[in-house]
């Protein structure tokens, strides 16, 4: 859509923008041979992937072929201080898991139970990981964690037991919206009514419409308003319903204002002869995106808003 | 100018052939590309026309026939007993569908069968909310059949397409769940012809399966404009556009599932059939001149090869050695070509005989001329001696004539001299004569007295008429001398200029002519004085007699002065009438004279010259202008050149 709005508008010094498009197969080494299949094809700037493992299979091709590469989403510590061509658009895991543990410990919160999937482990276990620290510092406590395999035979039982049985006063999910949403189901089929706490990574319509009733009540983090009424954000949002028909999502919202930040460097290195493209985001920024100024510390990581939400009735609502 | 490249023969014929089969080529080739193309395009357009209908009626049947079987299990599971409804439903699923499953009317899974998952899993699912699901929802809403649009399935977490069935009496639903992969492979099945490719999109837009894609990533086209027509069910447009490749498309619409079947297939050179008839013609344009560039020469050889013995002959030919036969082939005009050679060559031989035959009469006839203009040449030679004789004498008759002038001076001067000489002599004898008389009657004195005086004043001018002949006589015998010697002596210039006008006294006192004359007595010459009085003679004579022409007065002027040490520069110039150019440049000519007839013989000039140059060894000038009078220069050596007495 960012590039659409571009090249309607004449592209970049006359040059428009072509989108290539590649499938990570939701596997990282396939995603490393894409990038490398990218550079050959000439390609100046990778905008993705969305997810930390994807991300970490990228990074030494990203290195090697040093293609500027902004991912809206990816938030792993992993890539946190490293001055490479990686660019981050989001916060970091500690970032969001540290306002989680504070958040929650405002609430009167002191005990955690905690699972997270096993696709993503990369930023599932870091995540948790963060938050425990954070949590802990704050006087709180993990009491247990398990792991889960969405796509395992076994079934979620073994893990909605244990975690409940230590008498936590939350459960943490750390995953995706799909498995966070069924995994809830299990807490609630089980007659649980505990507090559940998603991790930022579920905090999309899916949560809501796989979750039912399951997920009524789930505190999560969302980086982006909801119900911003700042213009930029209100048109993006309704230009983005007329195409697809739902609500755009954080990473669409993180993804164009990715294109922004490139579009904006890509100009200034067309215009500054032997400014390179990174030399040129650090140059453009801060950027102004749709809700938020978008900037990056010197290592390319960048920070969002935060904004805890519960769902109700079927929406999220901010807290 | 205009250059013409030549050719050898083989190469014109490469050329015609290659030429006219290209000509052809093009006009064929543009005339099936004109014809054939557009015909391809409609078949095109039919294929996918047919292709869109088919895969939709297809798929559409294929799909109420898994609905059926879900209306079936709609029908009865509340029937079953709920021990045995799960058996049921997988028996229900069996490997049509990922899930199949129930969901009571508060939209908790009641009953379940998921394939691909374990027994514990798909019990677990059993008690699930799906109150928010959208195909629950849409049930809910309709009380009818739905299928649904792509969705992410609550139960397997991937994304699918699915039937929900409502349960009138209980108002639940069963919903059951397909693979995309089911749809892409029936949509694969109707694919038939090359580069056609289908989408099924659903009511969002969205791609629920693409033959063109190996994997059924999805993508939303509801932006596309065949798509945007296609689901609001207009007429959508026979072309479009999809990632920068043209095609031909067409969409069918099926109300039942609410989605839209598009079949492309690539138009245009991306277009197989297209792209082939495209490259038949482009083949055949590469080809066919290269065929003719194969077979040309062999065409041009026998095409030389008939023709070599023809130019041969005609090579002999212009060499001059006889051809001898000439050789007869199958082409018409070749034959034609040698038969006018022959013929050519037969009367250029006949020619070259008349031409020898002419050119040695010819000869004969030159030797003859020669002859001719030999004899003439040596009568020419004998008439212009004669002639050269005839000028010599006359120029001799001339200086006899300039004689007997000077004779006729001579006699007229001595005239008077002597007739005043006769007289005192006479007056004297009258005196003697009264003398006597007076002594026969009486002399007295004064008588005597008187005749002494008489006596004494005749002999007085007796004797010095007698003296002034005697001079006159003796200055002519030296220009008589001069005239007819013509030896170098030493004299004064004033001398020989003053005897000249003395000699020509009789013409000038004709008319009241003045002669002035200013020579500085000092300027003595050791040359040919004869000659240079003939010169004066004649200068001074063609004044009185052309310059002064019917004229009574005039002046003539004769000056000397030294030019350098050893010339001097004599100018005789008179205020007569003058001469126009045409008689200047001639006056020199021997016999050129304006008075023909009159006296004249045109030697004068010619004389005068020749004594100048060769004679006193210098060199004479004339200026004139008509009406203002003439001016000769004479520059002559003070010693005149030695002269070689023939
Ligand atoms: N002083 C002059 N003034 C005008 N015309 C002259 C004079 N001297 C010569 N000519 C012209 O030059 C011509 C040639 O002179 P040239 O003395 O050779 O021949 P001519 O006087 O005609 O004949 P002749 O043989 O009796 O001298 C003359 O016929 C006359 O026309
Ligand atoms: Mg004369």
């Amino acid at each position: 859509m960012a590039i659409e709005e571009k090249n309607a508008q004449g592209g970049i010094h006359g040059r428009k923008i072509e989108l290539l498009i590649r499938d990570d197969e939701n596997s990282p080494e396939v995603a490393g041979k894409r990038v490398h299949e990218l550079a050959a094809l000439g390609v100046e700037a990778i905008i993705g992937p969305n997810v930390s493992s994807i991300a970490g299979g990228m990074l030494p091709a990203i290195v090697e072929t040093s293609i500027v590469t902004i991912s809206p989403t990816v938030s792993s510590l992993f890539f946190v201080g490293k001055d490479d061509p990686f660019f981050r658009m989001n916060s970091s895991t500690r970032q969001n898991a540290g306002a989680y543990a504070a958040n929650h410990y405002a609430k009167g919160g002191r005990r955690v139970s905690a699972a997270f999937g096993i696709q993503n482990r990369l930023f599932t276990e870091s995540w948790l990981k963060e938050f425990q620290t954070a949590f802990e510092a704050l006087g709180g406590a993990v009491v247990a964690t398990a792991p889960y395999d969405a796509k395992g035979a076994d079934g979620y039982a073994a893990v909605v037991a244990p975690l409940l049985a230590v008498n936590p006063d939350a459960i943490l999910l750390v995953s995706n919206g799909v498995d966070t949403a069924q995994i809830a189901q299990q807490f609630r089929k089980a007659g649980s009514n505990i507090k559940l706490i998603a991790a930022e990574w579920a905090a999309s319509e899916q949560l809501i419409e796989l979750g039912g009733k399951a997920v009524e009540g789930v505190t999560i983090l969302q980086t982006y308003d909801r119900d911003s009424v700042v213009p930029a954000y209100t048109q993006f949002r309704d230009t983005y319903i007329g195409q697809f028909t739902n609500r755009p999502g954080y990473s669409s919202i993180a993804s164009y204002d990715a294109a922004m930040v490139l579009f904006a460097a890509l100009e200034r290195s067309y215009a500054e002869k032997g400014l390179s493209l990174k030399e040129a985001i650090f140059a453009v920024v801060p950027v102004k995106g749709l809700q938020q100024d978008l900037t990056f510390d010197r290592f390319g990581d960048g920070a969002r808003k935060k904004f805890f939400v519960t769902v109700k009735n079927g929406t999220f609502v901010g807290e | 100018m205009i250059f013409r490249r030549e050719r050898r023969l083989r190469t014109s014929l490469i050329f015609l052939l290659a030429s006219t089969t290209l000509v052809t080529l093009a006009i064929v080739g543009t005339g099936i590309l004109v014809v054939r193309l557009p015909q391809i395009v409609t078949a095109n357009q039919t294929l996918v026309d047919r292709a869109a209908e088919e895969t939709a009626s297809r798929i559409e049947v294929f799909l109420k026939g898994l609905e059926e079987r879900v209306a079936l299990v709609a029908q009865t599971a509340y029937d079953v007993p709920d021990a045995r409804v799960g058996s049921m439903l997988d028996a229900a699923r069996g490997d049509a569908f990922e899930a199949l499953y129930l969901v009571n009317k508060v939209g908790t899974v009641v009953a379940i069968s998921v394939g691909n998952v374990s027994a514990k899993r798909s019990r677990e699912m059993v008690g699930i909310d799906l109150s928010n699901s959208k195909l629950v929802r849409a049930v809910a809403e309709k009380k009818n059949v739905v299928w649904s649009d792509k969705f992410l399935s609550a139960v397997t977490g991937i994304v699918t397409i699915g039937v929900a069935i409502p349960i009138e009496r209980f108002g639940g639903v069963v919903i059951a769940e397909l693979p995309l992969a089911t749809l892409l492979k029936i949509s694969h099945i109707a694919r038939g012809a090359e580069g056609l490719e289908f989408w099924i999109i659903d009511g969002h837009g969205e791609v629920v399966a693409d033959t063109g894609l190996p994997s059924a990533s999805g993508f939303n086209l509801r932006n596309n404009p065949v798509v945007k027509a296609g689901l609001a069910q207009n007429p959508v447009a026979e072309r479009m556009t999809f990632k920068s490749r043209e095609y031909q498309s067409a969409a069918s619409f099926s109300r039942a599932l609410g989605w839209l079947f598009v079949s492309r297939i690539p138009a245009g050179l991306e277009n197989r059939r297209i792209r082939e008839t495209v490259g038949l013609i482009l083949i055949a344009f590469i080809a066919s001149p290269l065929i003719g560039l194969i077979l040309a020469p062999f065409w041009a050889r026998g095409m030389t090869e008939a023709l070599a013995p023809v130019i041969q002959r005609a090579r002999m030919i212009a060499s001059g050695a006889p051809p001898g036969a000439w050789p007869r082939g199958n082409v018409v005009e070749f034959n034609q070509l040698t038969s006018d050679l022959e013929a050519m060559s037969k009367s250029l031989q006949q020619r070259q005989l008349e031409l020898r035959d002419l050119n040695e009469g010819l000869e004969a006839r030159v030797e003859q001329r020669t002859q001719d203009l030999a004899i003439a040449n040596d009568e020419l030679t004998e008439t212009l001696s004669t002639l050269n004789r005839a000028q010599g004498e006359l120029v001799h008759s001339e200086k006899m004539a300039a004689l007997g002038r000077l004779v006729a001076g001579v006699a007229h001067e001595l005239n008077t001299p002597i007739g005043i000489g006769r007289m005192a002599v006479s007056t004297m004898r009258d005196a003697v004569f009264q003398l006597e008389k007076r002594m026969k009657t009486g002399l007295r004195k004064s008588d005597l007295t008187n005749t002494i005086e008489h006596l004494l004043s005749g002999s007085d001018m007796a004797e010095k008429n007698m003296i002034r002949a005697a001079d006159l006589i003796s200055s002519f015998k030296q220009v008589a001398v001069d005239r007819t010697t013509s030896n170098r002596r030493r004299f004064q210039l004033l001398e020989i200029v003053d005897e000249i006008i003395l000699t020509l006294t009789p013409i000038i006192k004709q008319k009241s002519i003045r002669v002035d004359r200013e020579i500085p007595k000092d300027i003595i010459l050791e040359s040919y004085p004869g000659d240079l009085g003939q010169v004066l003679t004649n200068l001074i004579d063609n004044a009185i007699k052309h310059g002064f022409d019917k004229r009574d007065n005039g002046v003539i002027r004769i000056s000397a002065a030294p030019l350098s040490k050893n010339v001097i520069r004599l100018t005789i110039s008179d205020d007569g009438h003058g001469m126009t150019k045409g008689v200047i440049d001639k006056i020199f000519d021997p016999f050129f004279t304006t008075k023909r007839g009159c006296g004249g013989t045109g030697l004068g000039m010619h004389v005068t010259y020749n004594a100048v140059v060769s004679i006193l060894g210098g060199a004479i000038t004339v200026s004139s202008t008509p009406d203002e009078g003439s001016v000769f220069q004479i520059d002559l050596p003070l010693i005149g050149p030695n002269r070689n007495i023939a």
